[in-house]
């Protein structure tokens, strides 16, 4: 069960919690939360783990979810091998007549980025950006760094090691279980 | 320019980490689209689990698969297809080191005669 500290009515400002303990995800996998977690406006956290330990799958089916759920809050969610995300993201923009064309996926994550800057700007909120194994992701830090200070970031990636990002651990015990929790300072 | 509009593309099988699987249904639709006989499929599978530790059959679901573990598979299908010359693109990003180095290493050990290239989105070529 996840549940927001300190909500205020106007921002919902607050940490975003996941309570330790065992949560079915899939059928044949399950994902332990060792102790509690908490992801922080302003904060940063990296996913890591071995291929298929669950990462992905906590975000899609845990995280997401709950951030979801909860109102007042901008969430943008770059997904993992995200093409058919991006067709529609070309779409949208070309509704919009977006200049320029969005050609490829950098230019895409751009064009989300700045429209998650836009929507702050106007309206102050809790922001959460999310980005499961995304290919551009020293450049869009730079940008969250410098426009949306307070945002929650949360990424996974085998290449990308952020050393001020906390690393979140995914650990398989076998096939059908993960283990999940902070990396000890 | 998109790697897909290059040269090189043109003439190798084009296997992107991206979007790395074509028919989201099971692993035999996949095989056939790989141009895999069913007598190829017990050493694919072999090849999968000993690298990623979860079973398959032909009959398997792939799009349940993790992503990475899409991205294994899609890599095995390539080697294992009949095209002498094939394209990765962005495989690193998509892979924890260990994969990475067993796939690498699998390559190796069946390029008699064929050619695999690792390439990253912008890469010139």
């Amino acid at each position: 069960m996840a549940r927001l500290q300190g909500v205020s009515s106007d921002s919902g400002t607050g940490a975003m919690l996941i309570e330790a303990g065992s949560y079915p995800i899939w059928q044949d996998f399950t994902l332990w939360v060792e102790y509690e977690l908490e992801f922080r406006q302003g904060g940063f956290y990296h996913l890591t783990g071995q291929n298929g330990s669950g990462k992905s799958s906590f975000i899609s089916q845990l995280l997401l979810p709950r951030l979801l759920a909860l109102p007042h809050r901008y969430v943008l969610y770059l997904e993992q091998q995200m093409h058919l995300q991006l067709f529609t993201v070309k779409a949208f923009s070309a509704m919009n007549k977006a200049n320029p064309i969005l050609a490829d996926e950098s230019m895409a994550t751009q064009f989300l980025l700045k429209d998650l800057k836009k929507s702050f700007d106007q309206v102050p909120r809790d922001s959460y950006l999310i980005m499961d194994e995304t290919l551009y992701i020293d450049s869009h830090l730079a940008y969250v760094r410098q426009y949306l200070q307070t945002c929650c970031i949360i990424y996974t990636s085998h290449q990308s090691i952020q050393p001020e990002a906390e690393s979140i651990i995914f650990e398989p015990v076998s096939v059908e279980l993960s283990k999940v929790y902070v990396r000890p300072d | 320019m998109d790697i897909l509009l290059s040269a090189t593309a043109l003439t190798h099988l084009v296997c992107d980490a991206r979007h790395p699987l074509i028919s989201h249904w099971r692993l035999a639709d996949e095989m056939l689209l790989y141009n895999i006989g069913s007598g190829k499929a017990v050493e694919l599978i072999e090849d999968f689990f000993r690298i990623s530790g979860k079973a398959l059959t032909t009959k398997s679901r792939i799009s349940e698969l993790s992503g990475g573990q899409k991205v294994i598979l899609m890599i095995l299908l390539a080697i294992h297809s009949p095209a002498q010359r094939i394209l990765f693109v962005d495989i690193n990003h998509a892979l924890d080191p260990e994969k990475y180095a067993l796939l690498i290493a699998l390559t190796d050990g069946k390029a008699s005669g064929r050619e695999f290239r690792f390439r990253n989105r912008g890469d010139v070529d």
